[in-house]
């Protein structure tokens, strides 16, 4: 059996492109419907993992059949899984948030499959289970390793967390993470970890909507805050350090350039903080590559932490220049991508090396 | 005795930390709450995306615990001086020395964990000097509402 990293239907369109600038993409997806040639330098790995029997971090082995979503209600405890109350295909049960939730699921499972081949999480259509109404006034949401979980706000600073469909492709993007680079959730790979999730969520959010990398917000978690809090969203892409600033919360303390790398203790050494420096890396260069950020800069993120290559204490500049490298691999060593790619780690103090 | 929560990290990333300071009637009680908690006990789950991070500081000792640990006696401890405590507002986030062994990112084999020393002073030092000088504690204020408050459940 062949897998591919790319479903068929991508490879064929890819294959007859007419677009002159992506010849070597073109030329690779021709390659792989030959079945003769590699078409993307992970597939040696998938070969010897295929022969030893197991999948390889982050492969997509078959064409995306659609998401299996199961959502569970906590009723306000913190035990989980709590109770189910829909499964897929199941009509909506009048809970603003099971429907914000599996609707969300849906939104995130068909950009990974649409932009990148992928079958779910784990890329071979892992069911995606989700809690909703955890805990009492708990205002976060998290991944526990196997699950999607959502409070329902304080009411008072936040709503429910299944309002904002960048928390919930954020959410499902820490499971994507895991099952590809599975990125050290502290310091600077925890950063990382923490911008990836971030970029695929607002990528789901962009994907949703038909949006332009022009015309996003860039902004994550938009529709948490109520208005009694002076802010426009949890974190800003473009203007790290701009999301916020409320006499009760305090100030947005996400840098936008590596000069304000924060050092800190509290929040497994800043990891919701410094992921300010990649994220803005990354908008910048969807911005500089333009139209579709999920056809371009987010190409080249998802293929940066598939290739199965990058130490899960991966840091700032070993990430950067992989998505450099991977940047060459897909668009070419002269591509406008590349270009942008490099430039954008350069404007946020990240030295790539070459 | 002065008791420090800090609660980090989440999907926001919003700091909240509180204090309080404990040198009235009710100072058994807290040393009671205190001395419950296991803090020799070194924590090993690995972190789960999004989820808070816990510094806890309280008479020389202190404490780093991913929020799925804190039950129990944690538990206790955290809502008590949520309630009780003085909310401070962020403003930079703390930087405190590593510990030995670190909470996170380093292999326990390396570092006898049950026998590490006792936490340096100087964390709660350190901690105390973070936060903002005109949000210091006031203690007769504190204590009243304290005891109009919430009892240690535990
Ligand atoms: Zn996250």
């Amino acid at each position: 059996m062949r897998h591919y990293i790319l479903p068929p239907y991508l490879l064929q369109h890819l294959a007859t492109a007419a677009d002159t600038r992506l010849p070597a993409v073109a030329e690779a997806a021709r390659a792989a419907l030959r079945d003769d040639e590699p078409v993307h330098s992970g597939r040696a790995a998938r070969q010897e993992a295929e022969d030893s029997g197991r999948a390889a971090p982050g492969m997509a082995t078959r064409t995306p059949r659609g998401p299996q979503r199961t959502i569970f209600d906590a009723g306000q405890a913190e035990e989980l899984p709590g109770r189910r109350v829909r499964g897929e295909g199941e009509p909506e049960n009048g809970d603003a948030a099971v429907t914000e939730a599996y609707d969300g699921l849906g939104a995130t499972y068909a950009m990974f499959a649409d932009a990148f081949g992928r079958a779910s999480i784990d890329g071979a259509e892992l069911p995606l289970d989700a809690t909703v109404h955890y805990g009492h006034r708990y205002e976060n949401a998290f991944w526990d390793g196997s699950r999607m979980v959502f409070g329902d706000g304080d009411g008072e600073i936040f709503h429910g967390f299944t309002k904002s469909i960048t928390v919930l492709g954020h959410e499902l993007s820490h499971g994507v993470i895991q099952h590809t680079t599975n990125l050290t959730y502290s310091g600077e790979s925890g950063a990382l970890n923490e911008s990836i999730a971030d970029v695929f969520g607002v990528l789901v959010e962009q994907h949703l909507h038909r949006q332009e990398a022009s015309s996003a917000s860039w902004l994550v978690g938009a529709e948490l805050f109520t208005d009694s809090v002076e802010g426009v969203a949890l974190r800003s892409m473009k203007a790290p350090g701009t999301a916020y600033d409320d006499d009760l919360l305090g100030r947005d303390p996400q840098p936008a350039h590596m000069t304000s790398f924060v050092v800190t203790t509290e929040d497994y050494g800043g990891v919701h903080i410094n992921s300010g420096i990649p994220n803005r890396a990354f908008c910048l260069a969807a911005e500089e590559i333009g139209g579709f950020a999920w056809q371009g800069a987010g190409r080249i993120w998802y293929d940066t932490i598939v290739r199965g290559d990058l130490a899960p204490t991966t840091d700032f500049v070993t990430f950067a220049s992989a998505t450099v490298t991977a940047a060459h691999a897909r668009f070419g060593a002269a591509s406008r991508e590349r270009a942008a790619v490099a430039s954008a780690w350069k404007t946020v103090g990240v030295q790539v090396t070459p | 005795m002065r008791i420090v929560v800090s609660r980090s990290g989440g999907f926001s990333g919003l700091t909240r930390r509180w204090v309080v300071d404990t040198d009235g009637p009710e100072s058994s009680d807290w040393h009671l709450l205190v001395d419950a908690c296991p803090w020799d006990e070194q924590v090993d789950d690995p972190p789960q995306p999004d989820r808070y991070f816990y510094i806890i500081v309280a008479n020389a000792h202190e404490a780093r615990l991913p929020e799925q640990q804190v039950e129990g006696p944690w538990r206790t401890l955290v809502d008590r001086v949520r309630s009780a405590g003085n909310p401070v507002p962020p403003t930079r986030p703390i930087d405190l020395p590593e510990l030995d062994p670190p909470a996170v990112d380093r292999p326990s084999v390396d570092s006898p964990a049950a026998d590490s020393p006792a936490v340096d002073p100087s964390v709660v030092e350190r901690a105390e000097r973070e936060l903002p000088e005109d949000r210091a504690p006031v203690h007769g204020r504190r204590q009243e509402e304290a005891r109009d408050g919430d009892q240690p459940r535990g």
